[in-house]
């Protein structure tokens, strides 16, 4: 459906390549500065490309006027703060106007098609709070219901779990994923957690200093250890729970007094501070091998 | 926070509306209610039902073309000061502070200076789109485009500007100059009906402009991204209203000279009651700043003997009210409630 071909930006986006399938979750994961909210600006148009295309059915994503291409991709932005007290109902219509003329608002049926909405994603009491009053989750919900009354075919969020609670996080994700399914719509979303990445995605995709290094098989432990150690450069420890796999930093080091121990086994290690991250990278090929003993 | 019910606006609308009317009815002959409506009535039968022609002349002649005039320079202020806060994405700019009325006020004084052919006000309009090209601009050197770069930029390029018209006195000759002086006061002293028709088709083209527009100014106000996702052209469109909002400040400039801060108090003030949504916010902004400045207008040519410039009631009032916005929203943070 959208197509990435050989998508470069400056320094910060190298030879890209990924295509998104219709009704699918895609996660991209990557470590801070790994070009992540870059790509998606890119995709909409945003920053200009220094190389490569994006295509949506064929057809170049650039030849598409604005107003097409907001019929086709919405977008919700990292930790909403927004400017100005709206209404969460005055926020949401903002959704129609790829469907309205330059010199129109907003009519009733707009606003009935709103209010559907809202009620579907259980904010209709919500709908003449200020949007500066609303709850991160709140607010994001609200964000999602802007981007539904956009009726675009694909979503792309820039980690709309960041700012949340455990609560939030996954009932945004389940909400998120819902809507594929129900309505087909095919969302890209950046995350940091790789928990909820592999809990809710169909396909995540690992991108790095610019590069994609591929994507990981929620199937296989092994494989996603191996990745995702490379892509966060921390040792990690993979586990299987109920189907699921679970992925956690495989050593903690926390002071006690003046020593600085490692949680769990009780390890002393070297006083000063500096050598954690030294000690963490020595012990990293060891870490490895114990959690190969435990686990497998 | 309340939202505006029909009869609030309806109260607003005839309030204001009885405002206007007292306002003719004040000045320095003193006070009397009914004046006006005799002298329409005298009007409409051919009569003159019995005033004296000397009144007739200075309700007709004198305060009616200058309770328009501030009308409709006091709806600019506001309305445009409201546009530029949402463009800006910055309730803490106005047209005065972002440099707008400093640019117009050199449009008018190179006009009467070097280019007596050039319309005032489209002179007026052309350097203040200028200024608040440059204000932009200068607010961008410093890489993101705070609250606090955005108003500096602005005082920056209004002191430039304003330095330019106090050059252009010192080399025109006398009789120019004291022209240019009258304008930069902020005054409607001069008003008449001349003035008024001068100004009438620049300020009613920029209102409509930005009243068509109004649903636009809630796209806009959103992040640069988020606006562009939803299908806005965000340079063209907020380089259209800055267009708008330079038309009616620089007409309303070339009429009356530097009125500040009501383009910054008017949108505040309307928010409070009818929250900031444009589709509403434009329109009460437009009336409720034509009566705020027509009330201050009769405040300045009553309070005392003299005919005060209504840009000092402005200022008293409007700088105050800055000082109160800077302490509730701590020009660092992003937050607006």
């Amino acid at each position: 459906m959208l197509e990435i071909r050989h998508l470069s930006y400056g320094e910060i986006l190298r030879e890209v390549n990924l295509r998104l399938r219709k009704g699918e979750l895609v996660v991209l994961l990557g470590p801070n500065g790994a070009g992540k909210t870059t790509l998606l600006r890119c995709i909409l148009g945003s920053c200009s490309p220094s190389r490569g295309e994006i295509l949506f059915a064929g057809r170049p994503l650039a030849t598409f006027s604005l107003r097409e291409k907001a019929r086709l991709l919405a977008y919700i932005p990292q930790s909403y703060q927004p400017v100005f007290p709206y209404t969460v109902l005055e926020f949401v219509l903002l959704g129609r106007t790829p469907y309205l003329g330059f010199l129109s608002s907003p009519g009733k049926g707009d606003r009935i098609r709103a209010r559907e909405i809202l009620r579907k994603l259980g904010l209709e009491s919500l709908e003449g709070r200020r949007m500066t009053e609303l709850s991160g989750g709140e607010r994001q919900r609200v964000l999602l219901a802007r981007a539904l009354l956009q009726e675009a075919r694909i979503l792309l969020l820039d980690e709309p779990t960041a700012n949340l609670d455990l609560q939030h996080q996954v009932k945004i994700m389940t909400l998120i994923r819902q809507m594929t399914r129900e309505r087909g719509l095919t969302v890209m979303a950046t995350l940091h957690d790789p928990n909820l990445a592999l809990s809710f995605a169909d396909r995540v995709l690992l991108l790095k200093e610019g590069r994609l290094l591929g994507e990981i098989n929620p199937g296989n432990p092994v494989e996603i250890r191996n990745h995702l150690e490379e892509l966060y450069q921390v040792p990690l420890e993979v586990v299987s729970f109920n189907g699921r796999t679970l992925v956690f930093p495989a050593r903690i080091f926390i002071s006690e007094g003046n020593k600085l121990l490692e949680r769990g086994n009780g390890d002393e290690v070297h006083k000063d501070r500096s050598h954690i991250l030294g000690q963490l990278c020595a012990d990293f090929g060891e870490s490895r091998r114990k959690s190969q003993g435990i686990w497998s | 926070m309340p939202m505006p019910s029909k009869v609030g606006v309806w109260i607003i609308v005839l309030g204001g509306g009885l405002i206007l009317y007292l306002s003719l009815c004040v000045g320095p002959a003193g006070f009397e209610p009914f004046l006006p409506l005799r002298i329409l009535e005298g009007r409409l039968q051919g009569t003159k039902a019995g005033v004296s022609p000397a009144l007739v002349d200075i309700i007709w002649e004198i305060r009616l073309p200058r309770v328009i005039l501030a009308g409709m320079v006091g709806a600019a202020l506001a309305s445009s000061g409201a546009a530029l806060q949402a463009i800006f994405r910055n309730p803490l700019v106005d047209p005065y502070l972002l440099g707008l009325s400093a640019g117009g006020a050199l449009g008018c004084a190179v006009a009467v200076a070097w280019f007596p052919r050039i319309p005032i006000p489209l002179a007026a309009f052309l350097f203040s789109y200028l200024a608040a090209v440059l204000t932009y601009g200068v607010a961008r050197l410093s890489g993101e485009v705070s609250r606090l770069s955005l108003i500096l930029s602005g005082v920056i390029v209004s002191a430039g500007l304003m330095a330019l018209v106090s050059l252009i006195k010192f080399l025109v000759d006398p009789h120019r100059m004291a022209e240019i002086v009258t304008w930069m006061m902020g005054s409607f002293a001069l008003s008449n009906w001349e003035a008024v028709r001068r100004t009438l088709g620049p300020i009613v083209i920029g209102l409509l402009g930005l009243y068509v527009l109004r649903f636009r100014l809630n796209l806009l106000s959103l992040s640069e991204d988020e606006a562009r996702s939803l299908g806005v052209a965000v340079e063209e469109e907020r380089a259209l209203i800055m267009a708008l909002a330079a038309l009616t400040v620089g007409a309303g400039v070339a009429a009356a000279g530097i009125v500040g801060w009501v383009g910054l108090m008017v949108p505040h003030l309307v928010r409070l009651w009818a929250g900031p949504d444009h589709r509403r916010l434009i329109p009460l902004s437009m009336w409720t700043g034509a009566v705020l400045l027509v009330i201050s207008d009769s405040l300045a040519r009553t309070l005392t003997s003299f005919d005060l410039p209504v840009g000092i009631i402005t200022s008293l009032v409007g700088i105050p009210f800055f000082v109160y916005l800077l302490h509730r929203e701590r020009l660092g943070g992003t937050g607006y409630a």
